[in-house]
């Protein structure tokens, strides 16, 4: 079922229409409120009137976390104090926290965006949602809980963690669809087995996970070891939470509420748009929000876009799982490279080692790219001729992906470190000029 | 006869060859034979060794190893001996991929990876041990 059908399918031109609308509307507000862009469009000699159609986003300044921390809590806000009705924050892992304070009408989108996203994966209101996401600061329980709700499901607001909890109250109250973290969800599949639940037997058949990065393969071991079809939510708190995107059963990226979110892929290192189907950093610009009306904010996520027609009958932009941090991009000879292209390409080849090690050097003027990685033991030979055929191999598949000539040396086993949460993947031995 | 060879990959550096004798060494494992095929960036050390099970789990860990059947020959240190087994082979359609020598007191030997072994072994029984 298509949640909102008026605005998931519409039509290409009348959505840039809305969108351009919303967007003059919001940028009105924001010069008008908020000294931060005021100040920042009038250095760029900027009005609001010189904002016709959503074309002119381009004309628009960026905005990043470090403005989000530098005007913490509440300096971008575009509303008074007194009209915030929830405020999330992220915690300052590097440094002060960010704060997101929403209106009563930016819970309603929220929870709006919520709930188009669970009809996308096959939810309806007859489903028995499991919360499994925390609730708290954190946007995914209070999300999913909000949507849920609005759709008319069963919530289960069981938050993270107590595992034995959620594994009876998944039998007892027969959930139906599972809402959390991917790495939670492999958890609870594992939990599940080693309980002896043969999980066929239950009733739980869709998953809505995000909030971390996850692989092809985890998604399958999830789908295996739960019996479930898994669907990817995508979400940050600096925009809304979980919701402002998610997967539909065509499996061909994640439909974003574009007409709250305008989503543009940008060059990370020019700041240009790019085109459809092309990997850059993903930049959102809020349409409707009241409290905290965000203008081109800087993701760091890396994705792409893709318009058109999906054939679960909606038609809003998706974008692509997110593959990586535009803060891990390498520019090799002009092209950009991300370490999470290099992983996987390697993935998908059953003869090495998923690790690798990446050397980044400068011979005269060319740059260089060396992937290190270990031949596992089934694929090894004795005879040089089948592993220098191997190398050339992964070379080719390196090229063809990255579009740039990389240089493949096969090491030995374990020389490469091994991932303990963060392992150092690069060396960039250039000099900086 | 059939013989199971050890093959290591090493990154062609120095001490890495050092590397894998110590370990062989510590594990008790007895080298009969030993020979390095190169490239510049690494090699593949192939051995002949005097349990090779016991070589294949002690090495097993640290490296990536391939274990290979391989023919070995025992000619008569006579000239023209090694041909004659060769032609054995070439008249049947057999490949050799590699060959390495050595010797035990006066007896040379010959390693061989064919592309049959089973078939080579019948075909010079007389000249293998």
């Amino acid at each position: 079922m298509i949640w909102n059908k008026p605005r998931e399918a519409m039509d290409g031109e009348a959505m840039r229409n809305l969108q351009g609308e919303r967007l003059k509307k919001t940028v009105d507000r924001v010069y008008h409120n908020v000294p931060f862009y005021r100040e920042k469009m009038q250095a760029m000699g900027l009005e609001p009137g010189d904002i016709a159609s959503i074309d002119d986003i381009v004309k628009l300044p960026f905005t990043t976390k470090q403005d989000l921390r530098d005007n913490y809590p509440f300096g971008l806000a575009a509303t008074h104090k007194n009209d915030f009705v929830r405020i999330h924050a992220s915690s300052g892992t590097t440094g002060k926290p960010t704060a997101v304070p929403h209106t009563r009408h930016d819970l309603e989108v929220f929870a709006e965006c919520v709930c188009r996203s669970i009809c996308c994966t096959g939810g309806t209101s007859e489903d028995v949602v499991q919360v499994a996401y925390g609730y708290g600061l954190f946007t995914g329980g209070l999300g999913l809980h909000d949507g849920a709700t609005k759709l008319g499901a069963g919530v289960i607001p069981i938050s993270g963690g107590n595992t034995n909890n959620q594994l009876t109250l998944m039998q007892d109250f027969g959930t139906t669809i599972l809402a959390c973290t991917p790495s939670y969800a492999l958890f609870l599949s594992e939990a599940l087995r080693d309980a002896g639940v043969d999980t066929s037997n239950l009733p739980l058949r869709i998953g809505i996970f995000g909030a971390e990065p996850w692989t092809a393969n985890m998604k399958k071991e999830i789908e295996d070891g739960l019996n479930i079809e898994a669907f990817d939510i995508y979400g940050l708190s600096e925009i809304m939470g979980p919701g402002v995107s998610c997967s539909c059963p065509e499996k061909n990226g994640l439909h974003v509420c574009e007409d709250h979110f305008y989503p543009e892929i940008i060059d990370p290192d020019t700041f240009e748009q790019v085109g459809d189907g092309v990997t850059g950093e993903l930049v959102f610009t809020h349409l409707t929000k009241e409290a905290m009306p965000l203008i081109r904010y800087r993701t760091r996520d890396l994705s792409a876009l893709y318009h058109g027609d999906c054939a679960c009958g909606r038609s809003n932009v998706r974008m692509d799982r997110v593959k990586g941090r535009s803060d891990d991009m390498l520019i090799i000879r002009g092209v950009n490279v991300f370490p999470s292209q290099v992983e996987s390409v390697l993935l998908d080849l059953p003869e090495v080692e998923p690790h690798y090690m990446i050397i980044v050097d400068r011979k005269g003027t060319l740059d260089t790219i060396e992937v290190q990685v270990e031949i596992k033991d089934a694929a090894f030979s004795d005879e040089i001729g089948e592993v220098e055929a191997l190398a050339a191999k992964i070379k080719a598949k390196l090229d063809s992906s990255l579009r740039v000539s990389t240089k493949v040396t096969p090491v030995q086993h374990k020389t490469i470190e091994r991932s303990q949460g963060k392992a150092r993947r690069v060396i960039d031995n250039r000099k900086k000029d | 006869m059939i013989v199971k060879q050890i093959s290591v990959f090493l990154e062609n550096k120095p001490g890495s060859i050092e590397e894998l004798t110590n370990d062989t060494g510590k594990a008790g494992i007895n080298i009969e034979a030993l020979t390095i095929a190169e490239t510049a960036e690494f090699g593949i050390v192939r051995m002949i060794v005097d349990d090779w099970e016991h070589a294949r789990d002690a090495l097993d860990p640290e490296y990536q190893i391939r274990v290979t059947d391989v023919i070995r020959v025992a000619p008569k240190d006579e000239p023209g001996k090694l041909s004659e087994v060769l032609r054995k082979l070439s008249e049947s359609g057999i490949n050799v991929s590699y060959m390495y020598g050595y010797a035990k007191g006066d007896q040379p030997y010959l390693i061989m990876k064919v592309s049959d072994p089973e078939k080579a072994a019948t075909l010079i029984a007389q000249d293998v041990q």
